[in-house]
C-alpha cells in the first residue's frame, strides 16, 4: 500500500510537470501570435485612405493571397487602400493605370 | 530580513563578477564537459544498480545504489526545465522588443528552446508510461524510479551537452568548426 501511494505521488508529479509545460507553451504561442498580428496590422494600416469606390478587396483576404512575407505589398503596386471602419474591415481598391482614381 | 541578506550577498559576492561568457574559455568548457561525462556515468551506474540491485548486491563488489541520488537527478531535471522556460521567455520578449518597424514578420524563431522543452516533455512522457506500466503489473517501486532516474540523467546530459557545445562554439567559432 505504501509503495502504491509513493508511485501515485511520483505519477502525479510528472503529470503535473507535463501538463504545466504544455499549458505554458500554448499560452506563450497564443501571446506571440497576438503580438505578431498587432505588429503586422500596425504596418498594414499605417496610412489611412480618404475615398471609397471602384473595385474593392477586403484587406486581410487580399494580403493572404498576395503577401509573400519577403517585402511589404510587393505584388500590389496598383492597389490603393480606400476605406476602413474597423481594422478587420479594411478595404482596398485598384488604381487606374493613368493614376486617377474613380 | 531576507532581502537584506540577498542584497549583502549580491553586493559582496555577485555584482562584481563581469559577464564574459562567449569569449575565450575553451579549456574551462572542456573540463566542464569531462565532469559532465563523469557525473552522467556515475548517476547512470547508480540508476542501473538500483534497477538490478540483486545482481549488484550478491556480487559483493561496488557501492550500493541509492534512491536519494535518483531523487537528486529528478530535481536537476526540474531545475533544467525552469531554466529553459526562463530562457525561452526571455528570448521571445527580446525578439518582440526588437521587431523591425516597417517589415512584415511571419514568425519568431524560438525553435532552439522549443526543441529543448520538447525533449524534456518526451522524457516526462516516457517516465509516465513506465510508471503506469509498473503500476499495472505490480512491480517494485524502485524499478520504476530507477527508469525515471535513467531518463532524467540522459536528459540532463543532452541539455548540458548542448549548452556546452554552444558555449564552446561561441568561445572560438573558427577553431571549433575546424576540429
Amino acid at each position: 500500500m505504501r509503495e502504491q501511494t509513493l508511485m501515485s505521488l511520483v505519477l502525479l508529479f510528472f503529470l503535473i510537470l507535463l501538463v504545466a509545460n504544455g499549458l505554458v507553451s500554448k499560452k506563450q504561442k497564443r501571446l506571440l501570435d497576438i503580438r505578431l498580428r498587432q505588429h503586422n496590422e500596425g504596418i498594414l494600416f499605417a496610412e489611412m485612405p480618404f475615398d471609397i469606390g471602384g473595385e474593392c478587396y477586403q484587406a486581410p483576404v487580399f494580403f493572404k493571397m498576395h503577401n509573400t512575407g519577403k517585402e511589404l505589398c510587393e505584388d500590389i503596386g496598383e492597389i490603393e487602400y480606400i476605406a476602413y471602419s474597423e481594422v478587420s474591415e479594411y478595404w482596398m481598391k485598384k488604381e487606374k493605370k493613368n493614376g486617377s482614381i474613380d | 530580513m531576507f532581502s537584506k541578506v540577498d542584497r549583502w550577498i549580491l553586493t559582496k559576492l555577485s555584482l562584481k563578477i563581469e559577464n564574459t561568457a562567449g569569449t575565450k574559455h575553451k579549456r574551462s568548457y572542456l573540463s566542464d564537459l569531462v565532469f559532465l561525462i563523469v557525473y552522467t556515468a556515475i548517476s547512470l551506474y547508480n540508476a542501473l544498480a538500483l534497477m538490478f540491485s540483486q545482481l549488484i548486491l550478491t556480487d559483493g563488489k561496488g557501492t550500493s545504489p541509492s534512491l536519494l541520488v535518483i531523487c537528486l537527478n529528478v530535481i536537476v531535471i526540474v531545475r533544467l526545465n525552469i531554466d529553459i522556460y526562463i530562457k525561452k521567455k526571455e528570448n521571445v520578449n527580446a525578439t518582440l522588443d526588437r521587431l523591425p518597424a516597417v517589415k512584415f514578420v511571419q514568425e519568431i524563431d524560438i525553435k532552439t528552446w522549443r526543441y529543448r522543452l520538447e525533449i524534456l516533455c518526451v522524457g516526462y512522457g516516457i517516465i509516465l508510461m513506465v510508471i503506469v506500466y509498473y503500476f499495472c503489473y505490480g512491480e517494485v517501486v524502485s524499478g520504476s524510479l530507477a527508469i525515471a532516474g535513467i531518463v532524467a540523467v540522459i536528459e540532463t546530459f543532452i541539455n548540458s551537452f548542448l549548452d556546452n557545445l554552444a558555449a564552446r562554439y561561441e568561445a572560438d567559432p573558427e577553431v571549433f568548426m575546424k576540429e
